[in-house]
């Protein structure tokens, strides 16, 4: 097939498969693909929702479901490990909720493992062992919720303070020897292979729990083998390496804080301005797609490498590993539709779709190397296969947008006029005299422009205004008082005439006298003194603006008057 | 010999070389393997391409010189349908294999399978009613029985031949 006749913007992917009816719902966390069977085909496994009644774990095998398992809880995690180095190598499903992580394997039950509770405080054990009555145990436990906060009481006491009154005597007679303890809540997991990079071997489960604590357990035998204790509750990881070499842990807060976890370490990397709704660490660089509708990079340092718009609000994130393109693609799906493939901060291709794809994962499924499946909105599963020709390129263009590179937008550039032709044509045969004319005509204005500004210097001419000093002044503390305004001529230039001092106020406050003087023709430096009585009408102190005019203002001042209501009673 | 990965290619050509020395293990071919056998008194030399998706590449080297393809194709992974199905088309385009009449015969493979697909279903799947300017064939069969095969390279040696004379 020669590059000619092959479409421009050819589709790398294959639609595959398409189940309109498969009606599941679940969170990207709980969608994981592995080789359960240790048969070399690779399985979907899915923690499925199910509407809120019933979550179920499904097993796909190729377009059909192998397996279907009830789950009493709602899943926060789905993940697949391989819980021990035996042949065949058949992996165990991991299924996170509420403080258990249930263990699956050949799609039966295996093992249930339960973070430790927290132990609680001395005193609050002490009030359940000591009340017996439910009015005064609620009462006690309420002093304390307020005093410690509601999110440190224990279980039992969170349970009993939430409850309705006539459950109570009840739940306290039945929970009444049981030791007041905390239970946690796995925020989010992540795994890590344990020995070594190969996606068969052993891997230790990270998780993150409410009360901001991070627990590594060891599926070989079920125990928690390290426990780290956070600044804050962590609602995202993610996990690269081995855990018995070297690994890094990106960790994304609560708080919207980023920190780092390498060897023990735990690191602060940068503040976010938004939280993130997905994390991803391609070749030593952090990505989040952040809920303000950007997707930035960052390194491990903190320091931000780029930040990109992107077109709507991200829903998740993942990786697309393509190792024989040289490539490490970043999937970002969006609230509105559509699924951007980005190659470091550039576009290089927009899966459309017709709903919200609400969750996704790419990776080996079936026999196929690169497969991305996807569960939209509606509940409809569609599986994408890559074709082996595909190719990516950065300079993807958005049919959409009608995006345009800057060097490819065409300028309106007028048509060549007579006018225009004899100019050039005249500049081409005259540019020495132009040019020498031209430079003439530039030192003389520049000469021109240096005159006047040492004529300006020099005759500093002060404007009518500024050469004018008023001082107004105010005698008597009412009713009757006095306003003396003196007028003093500071330009030996200007003589002033015709001037006339007047005043704006309030009619019904004050009765001014004269309310026009006539200004005498003012000599230079001399003050002249000029009076007008003032008569308080009410007892309200206000406000006097003595206003200098000639066919304009020309000066004005404000004048607080004194407070007359004393004396005028 | 071309298909996708894990649809029965090797092992059809271990039945067809002999029915003595059979390779109980069949492990997945890597590049190609070549094997010569005679079937009715026609020399085959069978180039037994790998399938894996890394080394399809390699199957145009191989279009120019040969005189007749089949096409395995595993009727149960309904999955990976698609994907034979692009293979195809690139196999068709391909200059050295679009000009010329070589005749392909379509090995329906793992009819045995419980949820394979017959020979028509994956026909109209592929659109092989638009295959005009060659000879082309499916049979069901199952490389693990040899059912169905003995049909398929009857009318492949048949249409070799042929082809053969007119030259």
């Amino acid at each position: 097939m020669s590059s000619a006749d092959r479409p421009k913007e050819e589709n790398p992917w294959i639609d595959a498969y398409s189940d309109p009816k498969a009606d599941l719902q679940t969170f990207s966390t709980c969608l994981t693909l592995s080789d359960l069977n240790a048969d070399d085909d690779h399985k979907l496994v899915i923690g499925d929702i199910g509407n809120g009644i019933q979550s179920k774990l499904k097993v796909f095998k190729g377009t059909s479901l192998t397996a279907e398992l009830p789950l009493l809880t709602q899943p926060t995690a789905v993940k697949c490990v391989h819980t021990d180095r035996n042949e065949p190598r058949v992996a165990g499903i991991i299924v996170a909720t509420g403080a258990n992580v249930l263990v699956y394997r050949n799609c039966r039950p295996y093992f249930k493992f339960s973070v430790p509770p927290q132990e609680c405080s001395g005193l609050e054990v002490e009030i359940w062992n000591e009340i017996s009555t439910s009015e005064q145990l609620v009462k006690v436990l309420k002093d304390l919720s307020m005093e410690m906060g509601f999110s440190n009481l224990s279980s039992p006491s969170q349970n009993l303070l939430l409850m309705s009154p006539s459950h109570r005597e009840e739940y306290i007679s039945s929970k009444l020897h049981c030791v007041a303890k905390k239970q946690m809540v796995i925020t989010c997991v992540t795994t890590l292979n344990k020995y070594a990079s190969s996606e068969r071997d052993v891997s230790v489960v990270l998780l993150a729990t409410e009360s901001s604590q991070l627990f590594i357990m060891d599926p070989e035998t079920f125990t928690i083998i390290n426990e780290f204790q956070l600044p804050d509750v962590c609602c995202n990881m993610y996990a690269t390496g081995i855990y018995l070499v070297e690994y890094t842990l990106i960790l994304a807060m609560r708080s919207g804080a980023l920190y780092s976890l390498r060897i023990k370490h735990l690191k602060f990397i940068t503040q976010l301005m938004t939280h993130t709704v997905s994390l991803l660490m391609v070749s030593h660089k952090i990505i989040t797609a952040n809920m303000d509708s950007t997707m930035s990079c960052y390194n491990l340092k903190g320091r931000k490498y780029w930040t990109i718009n992107l077109p709507d609000n991200p829903l998740y994130m993942t990786g697309i590993p393509l190792p024989n393109l040289a490539l490490h693609l970043t999937a970002v799906c969006f609230s509105r539709a559509n699924i951007n493939l980005y190659n470091d901060s550039s576009l290089v291709y927009v899966i459309a779709t017709q709903e919200p794809i609400h969750s996704m994962v790419f990776g080996k499924y079936g026999q196929e190397e690169h497969a991305l499946i996807t569960i939209a909105s509606s509940g409809t599963l569609d599986i994408k296969l890559l074709k082996r020709t595909a190719q990516f390129s950065n300079d993807y263009k958005t049919v959409q947008k009608n995006y345009v590179k800057p060097h490819e937008i065409k300028f309106l550039v007028p048509k060549k006029s007579k006018l225009f032709l004899e100019q050039s044509l005249r500049e081409r045969q005259k540019c020495k005299e132009m040019h020498s004319w031209f430079n003439h005509s530039w030192t003389n204005m520049k000469v021109q422009v240096s005159e006047s500004y040492i004529d300006a210097l020099h005759s500093a001419n002060v404007v009518q205004n500024e050469a004018l000093r008023i001082i107004v002044e105010v005698f008597g503390l009412g009713p009757r008082m006095k306003i003396r305004t003196v007028l003093q001529n500071m330009s030996q230039n200007i003589m002033p005439m015709n001037y006339k001092v007047t005043f704006i106020y309030d009619a019904k406050l004050y009765k001014i006298h004269q309310p026009v003087v006539k200004v005498p023709l003012m000599v230079h430096g001399i003050p002249y003194s000029l009076e007008t009585l003032v008569t308080c009408q009410t007892a309200v102190a206000g406000v006097v603006q003595v206003v200098v005019v000639s066919t304009k203002v020309i000066l004005s001042a404000t004048v607080n008057m004194p407070d007359s209501a004393g004396i005028l009673e | 010999m071309v298909g996708l990965n894990n649809s029965g290619k090797s092992t059809i050509v271990s039945l067809l070389k002999s029915d003595g020395d059979r390779n109980s293990e069949i492990v997945p071919t890597i590049g190609l393997n070549i094997e010569h056998f005679r079937y009715q008194q026609v020399l085959f030399t069978m180039f037994d391409m790998s399938g894996q998706g890394k080394n399809r590449y390699l199957w145009e080297r191989y279009y120019k010189n040969c005189d007749g393809i089949i096409f395995v194709i595993d009727s149960s992974d309904r999955l990976r349908l698609a994907v034979a199905k692009e293979e195809l088309n690139l196999l068709l385009q391909h200059p050295d294999i679009s000009g010329r009449k070589v005749p392909i015969l379509f090995l329906a493979n793992k009819m045995d399978v419980r949820e394979a697909l017959s020979s028509v279903k994956i026909a109209n799947a592929f659109g092989l009613e638009k295959i005009k300017d060659k000879p082309w064939h499916i049979f069901a069969t199952s490389a693990l029985t040899g059912e169905g095969l003995q049909n398929g390279i009857e009318w492949f040696t048949e249409q070799l031949s042929q082809s053969d004379l007119n030259n």
